[in-house]
């Protein structure tokens, strides 16, 4: 009996320190735990004219913690959160080349509160068959930055320029091994549109997170498609060349890489990257956000860490963004039916 | 006893084996060069399907049964009882209520009715029990680790 | 090595700043790793726009408090409840939860605590004076070396308590099974989904185990005829490992740390490899064999060291290459570009003070989180006596949190209860749950080695074995399945014991 009780007693103790502690510790948060989040939350600072957002907005992004699509999101949630008064918290949801991510927010409730970092995923993430809605799902936000597609190699590789690179790809079909960062990707797509345009032959090899790199300087592979961002640090390291970049001029943080169009071969392509809601987001909300968002990309902060990730900040409203995602669409369609990855 | 039930867990793993290659054949295999999203699943499939198959022979035969007891934890749980039934009846409908009524009531309700599944005589317990998991749930992880806990229609 | 200034930076991390990011990532690691369903890669990311603010080095620092520090707490509730917080403290459930049940919590959760100091800090010590030299390790690893190794891995480490081979070899085939369904791993198609959609990514991991564990443990408690035993208190002093304990436990912890540190050079779910091969390792050596998943310390203290030793040897890569082969890396490696730092070979010559700052962090930390630990033990072990008709409801919201957060979707506690059913009547058919979470981790990795390596050799299946680290692994494999076969032949047919 004795010991029953100094056991109810010790466990009624220790909850209750648990609970002193995590009320200190949730201190700066909002009040009653009773209360739903979102009820009890006033705002005295706003005016009355849009009551949002109210609590924490969650971004959606697609692709894997540490991923360029990651780190640039990551900085521009923590810019808006400034200015929207609410923190918004990043949630990487990832897979099938963005289709599990857009699948989430898709179901999510149309207020505002559930928004994507999307990019052409949701072009080529449709037209490949992952998903069965297309853009038409989402209304743009913001476009926030655009980034081009680089082609490296080891550093000590044979060749000196993309030129030779691709004579050799030519001369040797299917020797050339090239890691893109996963079947139907951007960057694959960029890859089968080198050949294209270029009649080389290559093997595709669709890699995760952080492998296609390590693939490329064990040499068990000859050479990668990335995006600069992810493969900046070898760079810099003088371990990995980037022979060109599909971008339409050169990256302010790679000087010295030459774009596509400059070697004579006629390929531009490039990612681009914004915010967009669930279709019947209500227009004041899309308003707000839109005004956020476009302080981030006018934001010295941001431009600076958009070039350190090889992105450019390239801002384009609701409005033009929609319709810009529309004619996208259309390239990337065309696009991918000439290379046979087309599915609907 | 020990022979039954190896028996019916190897036919029941052989029929998973089975219904899984069956719904793998949806899938296409494509070439070795560039293996299609079928090929994996085949080679599990036809590997489950084959240790289910080599055990089941194995406890069939006659002079194999009898050794192969089961010691050890099969006696403290029996599937016949119903209480751990009852229990998952109890988390199936609690799953039904947290859409409707939301985490802290649909969790209130859980806590105490499972502690007094689990032997407790008395309700004031549980409950005060219920209250502070639930506001230390609130705190850790609403409002300090900002993870949010379900929501349900009404609450 | 002999940089000026090395000392200096070292002492940069007593800062008052960064000594208090230390402990704040220390105390926020071992929580997220206490708690089932956040993972040290969440957490971080939770903290990553913070580290904005606090500037590199205090960032960094806190950063791998927290990923060292989910280390420690992971084997918790594992211990404890049953509930694994995450997949490298699966294996220490095993025999962790069975010295719970005979009130030698505090012994386990104490030597937990030790090993993963020693492991800790022994490591950074590898991590400061191997770095480079090791980096090439990760880089021999192709598709076609991981394929194998992941092979391997599987044959050899699935007969973890050795009682059945074959239902060890089952459950890894189940294990395998359950994580193709979701989308294919190289991005494309959705596979055993019947087209819904939240089974789409896949079936969340922590999910399963926590049914697998924790509410398979709560359905068979109910099943017990008997009430369940009451643990009875002990003594203050008895809560601590006792000297026998001590010394059984300190041969697992260094070759656990050894284990740990060279697996964790390799991409992928190292921690989790690390602890079960530790677990196996022990199990073959052990003296105490047939303790072996009824609780021995050994299966408690190797596994733990291994799966801290591999956090290090995670750096490995990162450091020294700028490569992040795990979720929690990658996000360090975010925390490092964000601050114009660009980790790799010339991380050294670049930032010579957060380098080290960041390498005292490690020592500091491990310290930290032993003194921070071990007075918890006492606090702790006293869960492990809370009578099972309030600890168990518990239990649930624990594992229905756990796997809800994990995607914030109510389809994963759904799967979490289907795995709970599927747990408990494994249970009674004399399954072990253990080697189907092992097919379950590697499956995607095996998977998409094997497609990688065949699109690379263009279709070649003798590309598998073409470099000799492949090769050889996998001969390993092909003696590690057939040995069973030849002991056997000689002897009466005796095809369900494997020793």
């Amino acid at each position: 009996m004795k010991i029953l009780r100094w056991n109810k007693k010790g466990i009624l103790g220790g909850l209750l320190i648990l609970v002193l502690i995590l009320t200190l510790a949730g201190c700066g948060g909002t009040g009653n735990p009773g209360q739903k989040a979102g009820e009890g939350t006033k705002k005295p600072e706003e005016p009355a004219k849009v009551d949002f957002p109210t609590k924490p907005i969650e971004m959606t992004v697609l692709f894997g913690a540490g991923s360029g699509a990651d780190l640039l999101a990551r900085k521009v949630a923590d810019i808006a959160s400034k200015d929207l008064g609410q923190p918004v918290t990043v949630v990487n949801r990832t897979g099938a080349g963005g289709a599990v991510g857009y699948n989430y927010v898709k179901g999510q409730e149309a207020n505002g509160y559930s928004i994507v970092w999307n990019s052409n995923s949701i072009n080529t993430a449709y037209h490949a068959g992952n998903m069965n809605f297309d853009y038409t799902a989402f209304r743009g936000v913001v476009e926030l930055t655009t980034e081009p597609v680089s082609i490296a190699v080891k550093a000590d590789a044979p060749w000196k320029d993309i030129n030779e690179f691709i004579d050799y790809a030519k001369k040797n079909p299917g020797k050339v091994r090239i890691g893109n960062s996963g079947k139907g990707s951007f960057t694959h797509l960029a890859a089968v549109a080198l050949e294209n345009k270029t009649g080389a032959k290559f093997t595709h090899v669709p890699f995760g997170q952080g492998l296609a790199v390590a693939s490329l300087l064990g040499n068990k592979i000859e050479a990668t498609v990335q995006l600069p961002a992810e493969i900046v640090a070898q760079v810099k390291a003088k371990e990995v060349r980037i022979l060109a970049i599909t971008g339409e001029n050169r990256l302010a943080s790679l000087p010295d890489v030459p774009t596509f169009k400059e070697k004579g071969v006629d390929l531009t392509l490039s990612l681009w990257r914004g915010i967009a809601v669930p279709k019947g987001t209500p227009e004041v909300v899309i308003k707000r956000l839109e005004q956020a968002f476009k302080k981030v990309a006018d934001s010295p902060d941001f431009k600076a860490f958009a070039k350190e990730m090889g992105a450019s900040v390239e801002f384009r409203g609701a409005k033009d963004f929609d319709q810009f995602i529309a004619q996208q669409d259309k390239e990337l369609s065309v696009l991918m039916e000439q290379i046979g990855m087309k599915k609907q | 006893m020990a022979a039954r039930k190896e028996k019916a867990s190897s036919i029941f793993l052989l029929l998973v084996g089975i219904g899984y290659l069956l719904y793998d054949t949806r899938y296409s295999l494509d070439t070795l060069a560039s293996p299609g999203p079928g090929v994996f699943p085949l080679c599990v499939g036809v590997f489950l399907v084959s240790l289910a198959g080599w055990q089941l022979i194995q406890v069939s035969r006659p002079a194999q049964s009898v050794r192969e007891t089961g010691k050890g934890r099969s006696q403290e749980a029996l599937p016949g009882q119903t209480k751990p039934w009852l229990m998952v009846l109890i988390l199936v409908l609690y799953l039904l209520a947290v859409s409707v009524l939301g985490f802290m009531v649909s969790t209130f309700l859980l806590v105490v009715v499972s502690s007094r599944l689990l032997g407790e005589k008395s309700w004031n317990k549980p409950v005060a029990l219920a209250i502070v998991l639930i506001v230390s749930c609130y705190y850790l992880f609403e409002t300090w680790l900002k993870v949010p806990l379900p929501r349900g229609y009404l609450l | 090595m002999s940089e000026p200034g090395i000392l200096s930076a070292l002492f940069l991390s007593l800062a008052p700043a960064n000594l208090l990011a230390c402990l704040i990532g220390a105390v926020m690691g071992t929580l997220v790793g206490v708690l089932p369903g956040l993972g040290p890669a969440a957490a971080m990311a939770l903290v990553l726009p913070a580290t904005f603010r606090l500037g590199p080095t205090a960032g960094l620092i806190m950063l791998a408090g927290i990923y060292y520090g989910s280390m420690y707490g992971g084997s918790t509730t594992s211990i404890l409840v049953n509930v694994p917080g995450e997949p490298a403290s699966v294996v220490t459930a095993i025999d962790g939860y069975q010295m719970a049940r005979k009130g030698r919590a505090g012994a386990a959760l104490a030597i937990s605590a030790i090993g993963s100091f020693i492991a800790g800090t022994i490591t950074v010590i590898a991590l400061q004076i191997f770095a480079p030299l090791l980096a090439n390790v990760a880089l021999a690893f192709g598709p076609a070396e991981y394929f194998s190794l992941t092979l391997l891995g599987l044959i050899v480490l699935s007969n973890l308590t050795g009682k059945s081979r074959v239902k060890s070899l089952l459950m890894v085939a189940v294990g395998l099974m359950i994580s193709t369904i979701g989308m294919d791993p190289l991005g494309g198609v959705g596979r055993f989904t019947f087209n819904y959609t939240p089974a789409q990514g896949g079936l969340s991991f922590i999910a399963v185990t926590a049914g697998l564990f924790g509410v398979a443990e709560v359905l068979s408690m109910l099943a017990e005829r008997e009430t369940p035993r009451e643990i009875l208190p002990v003594r203050w002093r008895e809560l601590y490992p006792s000297r026998e304990e001590f010394q059984r436990s300190l041969p697992p912890i260094f070759r656990g740390t050894v284990v740990g540190f060279l697996v964790g050079l390799i991409p992928g779910p190292a921690a989790t490899i690390a602890s079960f091969t530790s677990y196996g390792l022990e199990r073959r050596l052990s003296r105490h064999r047939d303790e072996f998943g009824q609780g021995a310390i050994e299966a408690v203290a190797g596994p733990e060291s291994a799966n801290n030793a591999a956090t290090s040897g995670g750096m490995v890569p990162l450091l020294s290459l700028g490569l992040p082969f795990t979720p929690a890396t990658a996000v360090l490696l975010s925390g490092m570009l964000i601050h114009g730092i660009t980790p790799g070979p010339l991380l050294l010559r670049d930032h010579p003070n957060i380098f080290w700052a960041v390498i005292g962090s490690f020592y500091l930390g491990n310290i930290m989180l032993l003194i921070l630990n071990l007075p918890l033990v006492g606090l702790f072990a006293n869960v492990a006596r809370i009578p099972p008709r309030y600890l168990m409801p518990a239990v649930l919201v624990l594992c229905i949190i756990g796997a809800y957060s994990d995607n914030n979707s109510l389809f994963d506690v759904w799967v979490m209860l289907a795995a709970g059913i599927i747990g408990y009547l494994l249970r009674h058919y004399d399954y072990e749950p253990a080697p189907l979470v092992l097919g379950l981790v590697l499956g995607p990795v095996i998977e998409r080695s094997l497609l990688q390596a065949l699109t690379m050799s263009q279709g070649n299946i003798a590309g598998l074995w073409a470099s000799p680290i492949s090769a050889t692994l996998l001969v390993a494999a092909a003696v590690a399945a057939l040995w069973p076969l030849f002991l056997q032949g000689g002897r009466d047919l005796k095809p369900f014991r494997s020793n």
